[in-house]
């Protein structure tokens, strides 16, 4: 019998850890209990977000999920789906991980693992304190980012750029500290954010997928009869886990709703805003990952069908 | 895994026993544990946990705080807060002993780690205490039980860590923190009065007494130290600085006090930072170690397993609770206490909200157990930290932390028997 | 003889790991110096500084680390005493020798982990997910080098305890 430790840096009841659980009892019963998958959630094992890829690679776990965009300090294609405004909703987000997917497995598989699954973040909003409409609205407000994509374009946006580490962010909100956030319909139901700000704007700048992946050391200790199992049972259901994905995002909306929050579209204004803020990502991507222009130049003609 | 357990058990005995160095025991049984019963790459295992552990964002405020009470150390501060102080406790069983537990309580509202908090009241109060003749092992104990204060009070970073990883709304964990803390506190000095009445403790010196114009001075030597924390938990509560960046305000604050006084030197900055290095390197090596061996012993689903033959009973809600806190008793005596919440959360939540008990009540209660585990031996940070602050052995500091530990498993039993007293103020505040 | 060449190596052993202390030291002062700075930037000057998140991370492990070495020869490190105390010298000294030979098996350990590590990040060429993408060998070969001065303070420590000299110095500070 083979026990696989995997570690999730999100908490229990985060719906990607939830696919992860079903996912490791549908492995537990398809291989007769020969392959037995332990999911250790809110980063037990010690693993950190953005270095879960190396830890799986080194075989220091031997599976782990985590955020491509938190990785690519590693592997910098995996932050193609990132580029502000180039992916608009979960069917050209499909499109481009058809396109990209086989550059992303064979970039993986040169760093010791495989991808079982990959499961995409609902869409991403900005959760503010004060209205966000127009350009003067923007000015000075203290925005968290996360890497350095978000750090260019909210700087562009003529707000602060925040880098803040996790634990500070809620006590930041509640004495104001931090004005806004950006972040998925999730995770702004989880924390709770209408006990601090007040309004959503649907900006859907940009995408983040997680990815399930194996050491493939230990992979190749289990039998190819099983290995068979594993990956069917993940190609089958992974779509459900889309499915799951798509569906969080008006739950949450609606969640924040209920609980006070405004929910709409961003205005003209801030859109148009956002958008010239980062016109150039995409070719500075494309300047620092030279293989990513192909892909894009590909996503875009598909687009224009 | 009771073969898994009993190896550790035995040679953390052994190891602490034959005289190794805490972190280099709980690291080295970790590697071992790890060896013996699990095949797998150790070595970048280890190698990125003491990475991880090492550049974790959370303990920024650790090193901040402790330079924080150095400086006031080398400065005139801490004597003044206790001729400030003594002629207002002359009438109080327990005198100036009582300043330990407002101080770490005050102190509370501005650090949310434990160690410190320990470190930098006990700075300021162990020297003078003694100086001043009061029982050396009541000034211990209650340092030790209420450097702990600062999980329950906000803000804590315990709290933030439940609150995530539970889905529960952190500020009113933070809330429902306030009044337990309150009631710690209170039982602390309750004891410390009982203990240097009735005890065998050494009575406390009676302060001179004093007139109403040297009370008024005496009020005037408070005043620094009043407004460095107001200033500190102003930074904070006016969106200025992050719970992080609040202590770096605390060392600005200290080092404007020390210009105030005249005392500001280059020599006694250098002092200030090599005695925060001396006990930050202390902290972090046992850090790493403890860390580790949690991770190992999540690798090893020990105390996962624990917790699901628990669920596995079948028992009746206070039975249940009786067992948990028994059972992270237990695991705190070895484990650091956030570790172990964070490995065996998935299992014990459920269990909890299925017996009927609120959210916010089990994080409050697993907060407690933490504090614990801060004060239990063989590794318990905040004796750690008091032996560096004092020399004094691990055994004797942890027969004074004793009663304040059991104080604190009947604050557990009051809080199971009367859960209002944790969620009361919280229901107000979601019914306003 | 072997006192002749091994004065010289202790006394440079000595030297690297007061370096070491240094480094913690300044690590700390610039933590605290950017903390501050970031708090007056983000609330006055609607600026905030980029690498101010990532660097205090970066100084924190120096300040846990750096002067791990020399706070072992200040006699900071903790351990338990009960049973040491109980025995006659000669078995404290005996005891002792074995758990400073323990503790440089397990640093040698940890070092080597941490070396590798780093070499690794500098071979794949790993960076920082900030906006400095800082090459990430550079702060985990720091962190190596704090756990080579600790092995290296160890032997030290070893050394001096069979040539039968005090391993730590006497310190100031704490209350007795
Ligand atoms: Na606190
Ligand atoms: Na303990």
């Amino acid at each position: 019998q083979t026990v696989w430790d995997i570690s999730i840096p999100w908490g229990p009841a985060e719906f990607h850890t939830v696919n992860a659980e079903n996912f490791a009892s549908a492995v537990t019963e398809a291989t007769g209990g020969e392959v037995e998958m332990i999911i250790h959630p809110g980063g037990s094992l010690g693993v950190r977000a953005n270095e879960s890829l190396r830890a799986v690679e080194d075989g220091a776990v031997p599976m782990a999920e985590y955020a491509l965009f938190q990785n690519v300090g590693d592997l910098p294609i995996l932050g193609i789906e990132s580029i502000p405004f180039l992916i608009s909703d979960y069917s050209e987000l499909r499109r481009m991980h058809d396109l990209v997917r086989p550059v992303w497995e064979e970039a993986l598989m040169d760093r010791n693992q495989m991808a079982l699954y990959i499961v995409p973040w609902p869409s991403q909003n900005f959760f503010t304190k004060e209205p966000l409409e127009t350009a003067a609205d923007m000015e000075g407000v203290r925005m968290r980012v996360y890497d350095a994509n978000t750090s260019t374009m909210i700087t562009n946006l003529g707000m602060t750029a925040q880098q803040m580490n996790n634990p500070d962010i809620i006590p930041a909100l509640a004495t104001g500290r931090l004005d806004a956030v950006m972040t998925s319909g999730s995770t702004a139901a989880a924390q709770k954010y209408w006990e601090f700000l007040n309004h959503t704007y649907n900006t859907n700048h940009l995408w983040a997928s997680n990815a399930m992946t194996v050491n493939l050391d230990v992979w190749g200790e289990i039998s190819e009869e099983n290995q068979q199992i594993i990956l069917d049972l993940a190609a089958e259901m992974e779509p459900g886990f889309w499915a799951i994905s798509e569906a969080e995002h008006a739950t949450r909306m609606e969640e924040l709703m209920a609980n006070g929050m405004t929910v709409q579209a961003p205005s003209e204004e801030l859109a148009t805003m956002m958008r010239d803020a980062t016109k150039d990502m995409a070719d500075d991507f494309i300047a620092a990952n030279p293989e990513a222009g192909d892909i894009i130049a590909q996503f875009r003609a598909g687009a224009a069908n | 895994m009771s073969g898994a357990l009993t190896f550790i058990g035995s040679f953390l005995a052994l190891f602490l026993g034959g005289g190794l160095w805490v972190g280099f025991a709980l690291m080295a049984l970790g590697i071992l544990a790890l060896e013996l019963f699990r095949s797998m790459r150790i070595d970048s295992f280890l190698a990125g946990d003491i990475w991880g552990t090492a550049t974790a964002q959370e303990l920024v405020t650790l090193p901040l705080f402790i330079l924080m009470g150095e400086i006031l150390f080398h400065t005139r501060l801490s004597q003044n807060l206790f001729s400030g102080l003594a002629p207002f406790v002359r009438r109080l069983p327990g005198g100036l002993l009582h300043v330990n537990v407002l101080g770490c309580t005050l102190f509370a509202a501005v650090s949310g780690s434990s160690a410190a908090t320990t470190a930098t009241v006990g700075r300021i109060t162990l020297r003078e205490l003694e100086t001043r003749g009061y029982d050396r092992r009541l000034a211990l104990g209650s340092l030790a039980g209420s450097g702990t204060i600062g999980f329950l009070i906000p803000p804590s970073i315990p709290l933030i860590v439940y609150g995530v990883l539970a889905e529960t709304s952190i500020l009113e964990l933070f809330i429902a923190g306030i009044v337990p803390g309150l009631i710690l506190a209170a039982a602390y000095m309750t004891w410390i009065g009982l203990a240097s009445t009735f005890g065998s403790a050494k009575p406390p010196p009676r302060e001179p007494s004093t007139t109403w114009a040297h009370k008024a001075r005496a009020l005037g030597q408070l005043l620094p130290l009043t407004l460095l924390i107001g200033f500190v938990v102003g930074s904070m509560y006016g969106g200025f600085a992050s719970v992080t960046e609040a202590a770096a305000i605390g060392v600005l604050g200290a080092l404007l006090l020390t210009v105030w006084e005249r005392q500001l030197s280059f020599a006694m900055i250098r002092a200030a930072l090599l005695g925060t290095v001396r006990t930050c390197s202390m902290i972090g090596l046992i850090l790493v170690g403890a860390l580790f061996l949690s991770k190992a012993m999540a690798r090893l689903a020990i105390p996962r397993e624990v917790a699901a033959a628990i669920d596995s009973l079948g028992l009746s809600p206070y039975a249940l609770i009786l067992l948990l806190t028994l059972f992270y008793l237990a695991m705190g005596c070895f484990l650091d206490g956030l570790s172990t919440i964070v490995m065996t959360l998935p299992v014990t939540l459920p269990l909890v909200i299925a017996a009927g008990f609120d959210p916010v009540w089990f994080g409050i209660f697993l907060i407690i157990t933490i504090e614990m585990a801060q004060v239990t031996p063989p590794v318990g940070f905040n004796l750690f930290v008091i032996r560096t602050l004092t020399g004094e052995g691990i055994g004797r500091i942890a027969r004074a932390a004793m009663p304040f530990c059991l104080l604190m498993v009947c604050v557990v039993i009051v809080l199971t028997i009367w859960p209002d007293l944790v969620t009361w103020l919280p229901d107000q505040m979601r019914s306003r | 003889m072997v006192a002749a060449i091994l004065r010289p190596v202790l006394r440079a052993i000595d030297l690297v790991c007061v370096a070491g202390a240094v480094v913690a030291a300044i690590a700390c002062a610039i933590m605290a110096v950017m903390l501050v700075t970031e708090v007056i930037a983000t609330s006055f000057f609607g600026w905030s500084q980029p690498w101010a998140v990532e660097f205090s991370g970066y100084s924190l492990l120096a300040v846990f680390f750096a002067g791990s070495g020399w706070a072992l020869r200040q006699g900071a490190h903790i351990r338990v005493t009960l049973v040491t105390q109980s025995l006659p010298p000669r078995g404290a000294w005996a005891l002792d020798v074995l758990a400073s030979f323990g503790a440089l098996i397990v640093t040698c350990y940890a070092s080597y982990a941490l070396i590798r590590y780093a070499l690794r990040s500098a071979e794949l060429g790993s960076v920082s997910t900030y906006l400095s993408q800082t090459p990430l060998a550079l702060p985990q070969g720091l962190l190596a080098a704090s756990f080579v001065l600790l092995a290296l303070a160890l032997f030290a420590r070893i050394t001096r305890l069979l040539t039968g000299e005090d391993p730590e110095l006497p310190v100031a500070g704490a209350i007795e």
